[in-house]
């Protein structure tokens, strides 16, 4: 009994802690395993959430990639990846060690790449992915992301595909991931919960410039970027509340969210389980302090013993006082 | 009894061997077998010592059954009970014996978060000071190698973000307003610290060179690092505000290994380093692991002024030796056993002065360090290979240079960094791969060090990586 204080389920899956890595942090296989506290790492996490996989390999943006703001980080990678068939080749049967639920960020730049992409990441995976998250929000690539993720017609269009694309009797979990750069994220949420979507992530990073005084340009090649970080926590905080708050399907757990947003502490993450997230993703913190996701675990069971609660009590629990 | 293997060693060197003592013009090499700490081998090593002191000329070798038994050993908690012996273990002597030179391969590995104890912050420079010298304890870093490097925060661990410990009544204070870097910075490692061996001990060693590749000290616990606080920088400038006795959270050891003995292998006899100020600073530790195997070393400095190296030497003092003037970078080029007449330096201010300590005046420019050594190139003895770090535009023409000279090249590279540990993709250069086609390598993890024939420097579509951020305000 002890240990399921921390368990909670989004859709058909169920995590053993609300503990994700965000993608595009989190590296792969390799990366996690460099690290000493690799093993007490993979212990204090429900799912493993790869970075974002393309079709094609793509080589990303050119540099400078990323600056430092006050609180927040400016990224510009562009995506740098492999590709589906390496990845398959190489990083997931490593990542598949760690006996974690392994979710597949995906990103494409035209609807019919998406299911394309989906459908051979399914074909071809031995039966080792357990979910999909659908990338409709990356700010730095110029085709697709963000401009996809505005579109409720176009997010409709996309889950549609992904979710057509899985094989027939096999149980994959689809995650729409929302971008923040937009006025009412309901919007594109109610279109991608409409087109079958079995949760939702939010948010992905916030559109940022920055320009340098000496030389008077700006720093990044594609001038935008986007924003991560402690920053960016109050965003995402709102944005999940206000799903929860306006969508029925939310609010009834029937779409759960993914809490994601400058989450830095354990105390970021009861912010965001109070204010709806089922389960969490934490990217920037992890640069700055590798043995965050180990200090939220013990922070979040002293938390919950403290308040004699579970993981899934507290879910949505702000809510309670202002319906 | 020795196995035969090692006599057969010895003898190659030209050293004896008699019992468990290898001599050698007055040299002695005394050899204990154990796979453990044991009274009677940490009472002999004390009695070498004592009676030694720091010449080096008696040196006792603790020879243990494995390579995995030699590591345990090898580690700085044992220091004591091994006072200052060198460790071997028969596995590899055996090997080596045969014909191979062991090689450690160049897997990342082992990246810890830590903290670090400060031991010493010093401004370097007189007047005008840019450069600081920081001094650390870590025992959790003793299995770094050159050139590997960390990451370090820029305020001492424990402060909350943004509030400070305040005397009551002085409220104004406690908002710091300075600006919070969130991401670590990264530091070149350029001395490591060997406990019970005074910082210039490579110098005075003279180990017999068939064996010294299978003999190695006890890991380091304290290190030091040289670093340039930036005009426009956010963090170098917190970073000078350390004290001594504060704890800073760290990464590392960051970035692939690169074990000199490889170079062995490959019939490399000379090797010149080439650094731009502070671009020397990761490539001490380097050299110094160059001359432990008996290379030769050519180094060459380019620097703006004598002046702006010049500091008070506190941590002479940890080894019972007076505080001194020293140079940083010259300092420790000799410290690290680079002989006077290999040291050669340039001001762009016009030829330094006299430096002393046996360096040639004829070692002394006036000018770049590249033009300084272009002159030098043809005058290599044997099989050369070179390494440089320092501005991007001293490091292109030193590619010019070594490729007109036919020397192999390696380049220290520094980029922007997120992570450290490969996860971001935001320390990238442009490589050339093995099929011709290019690609983003990550400097964290497929580097720091490359092969100059791999990368490729023209690289229209990067912008010149700037040295300020947008962090802040600055008064
Ligand atoms: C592998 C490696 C080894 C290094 N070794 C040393 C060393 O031994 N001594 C030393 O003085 N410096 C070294 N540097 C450079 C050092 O990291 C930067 O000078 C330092 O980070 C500047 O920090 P700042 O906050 O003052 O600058 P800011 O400009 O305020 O920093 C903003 C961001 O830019 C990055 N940045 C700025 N300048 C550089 C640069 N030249 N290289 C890489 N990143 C930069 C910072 O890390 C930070 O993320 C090394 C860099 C790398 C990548
Ligand atoms: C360097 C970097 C790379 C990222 N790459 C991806 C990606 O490939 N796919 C994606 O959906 N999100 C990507 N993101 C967004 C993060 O997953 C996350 O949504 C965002 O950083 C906010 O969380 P944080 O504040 O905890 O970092 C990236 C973020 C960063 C900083
Ligand atoms: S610094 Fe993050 S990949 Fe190199």
């Amino acid at each position: 009994m002890e240990e399921r204080r921390l368990e909670t389920t989004i859709g058909n899956l169920h995590l053993r802690t609300p503990l994700l890595t965000a993608s595009g942090t989190s590296g792969s296989a390799d990366e996690l395993a460099g690290l000493r506290e690799s093993k007490a790492t993979a212990q204090a996490l429900g799912a493993f959430v790869t970075k974002g996989v393309t079709l094609e390999p793509r080589r990303g943006n050119p540099e400078p990639r990323v600056i430092e703001t006050r609180a927040g980080l400016l990224n510009s990678i562009g995506l740098q990846n492999k590709g589906a068939d390496r990845f398959l080749r190489e990083d997931l049967p490593k990542l598949w060690q760690y006996e974690l639920p392994v979710i597949v960020n995906i990103s494409a730049n035209s609807v019919e790449d998406y299911a394309k992409l989906a459908a051979h990441l399914l074909a071809n995976d031995g039966g080792q992915i357990t979910g999909l998250e659908i990338n409709v929000s990356c700010p730095n690539i110029k085709e697709g992301g963000v401009a996809f993720g505005v579109d409720p017609k176009v997010v409709e269009r996309v889950v549609r595909g992904v979710k057509a694309a899985v094989p027939r009797g096999r149980d994959v979990l689809i995650v729409t991931k929302l971008t923040p750069n937009i006025t009412d994220i309901t919007v594109p949420a109610k279109a991608a919960i409409a087109a079958g979507t079995d949760a939702l992530s939010m948010i992905n990073t916030v559109r940022g410039v920055a320009i340098n005084i000496h030389t008077q340009e700006p720093y990044f090649a594609n001038v935008s970027a986007g924003l991560s970080g402690p920053a960016i926590k109050p965003i995402g905080l709102c944005m999940v509340w206000d799903c929860f708050a306006k969508i029925p399907e939310c609010r009834r757990r029937k779409v759960p969210i993914i809490g994601i947003g400058g989450i830095s502490t354990w105390e970021d993450v009861v912010e965001y389980l109070l204010a709806g997230a089922s389960a969490v993703q934490v990217g920037t913190a992890w640069f700055v302090y590798p043995d965050v996701f180990v200090e939220m675990k013990k922070g979040l069971e002293k938390y919950l013993d403290d308040n004699k609660t579970t993981v899934r009590e507290l879910i949505g629990k702000a809510h309670g006082t202002c319906s | 009894m020795l196995p035969i293997q090692i006599k057969n060693l010895l003898d190659r060197d030209g050293w004896t061997l008699r019992d468990a003592t290898a001599r050698h013009r007055g040299r002695r090499l005394e050899f204990f077998f154990t796979s453990r700490p044991t009274r009677a081998v940490t009472a002999a090593l004390r009695r070498i010592q004592r009676a030694d002191r720091n010449r080096f000329q008696t040196i006792g070798v603790v020879i243990a059954p494995t390579t995995a038994a030699m590591q345990r050993l090898r580690s700085c908690a044992n220091a004591d009970k091994f006072p200052r012996a060198l460790f071997a273990s028969l596995e590899e002597l055996r090997a080596v014996a045969a014909g191979t030179i062991p090689v450690k391969s160049d897997k990342r590995g082992g990246i810890t978060s830590f903290k670090a104890e400060i031991l010493e912050n010093t401004p370097v420079g007189g007047a005008q000071i840019s450069h600081y010298r920081l001094a650390f304890k870590a025992p959790s870093l003793q299995n770094m190698q050159p050139p590997q490097f960390i990451m370090m925060d820029t305020k001492p661990a424990r402060v909350p973000f943004g509030v400070r410990p305040v005397p009551r009544g002085q409220l104004r204070g406690a908002i710091d307003l300075t600006p919070q870097p969130l991401l670590k910075r990264p530091f070149g490692i350029c001395r490591d610290f060997h406990p019970h061996f005074p910082i210039d001990y490579v110098k005075r060693l003279r180990l017999p060179p068939t064996l010294a590749v299978a003999l190695y000290p006890v890991l380091p616990d304290h290190f030091d690092m040289l670093y340039k606080v930036l005009p426009h920088g956010v963090g170098t400038p917190l970073i000078a505000k350390l004290k001594r006795g504060q704890t800073v959270n760290m990464l590392g050891p960051l970035g692939r290994p690169f074990d000199v003995r490889r170079l062995r292998a490959e019939g490399v006899e000379e090797v010149h380093i080439i650094g731009g100020g502070v671009g020397m600073a990761p490539l001490i530790l380097l050299v110094e692991s160059l001359r432990y195997y008996g290379f030769r070393v050519k180094a060459f400095l380019g620097i703006a002024t004598l002046q702006s190296l010049r500091y008070r030497d506190e941590l002479a003092a940890t080894f019972g030796e007076q505080p001194r003037d020293a140079y940083i970078y010259i300092d420790d080029l000799l410290a690290a056993g680079v002989p006077p007449e290999d040291v050669y330096v340039s001001c762009d201010s016009g030829k330094p002065a006299r430096i002393g300590r046996g360096i040639p005046p004829a070692n002394l420019f006036a000018g770049f360090v590249t033009d300084l050594y272009r002159r030098e190139t043809h005058r290599s003895t044997g099989k050369t290979c070179a390494f440089t770090c320092g501005p991007n535009r001293m490091m292109e023409l030193v590619v010019e240079i070594t490729a007109q000279a036919g020397i192999p090249l390696r380049v220290l590279l520094e980029k922007r960094m997120g992570c450290g540990m490969g996860v971001c993709f935001s320390c990238v250069c442009k490589v050339r791969l093995a099929d011709g086609a290019d690609d983003y390598a990550r400097v964290c993890t497929d580097g720091p060090l490359f092969d100059a024939k791999d990368i490729l420097w023209k690289n229209d579509d990067s912008k010149q990586p700037s040295a300020t951020c947008t962090c802040a305000p600055r008064s």
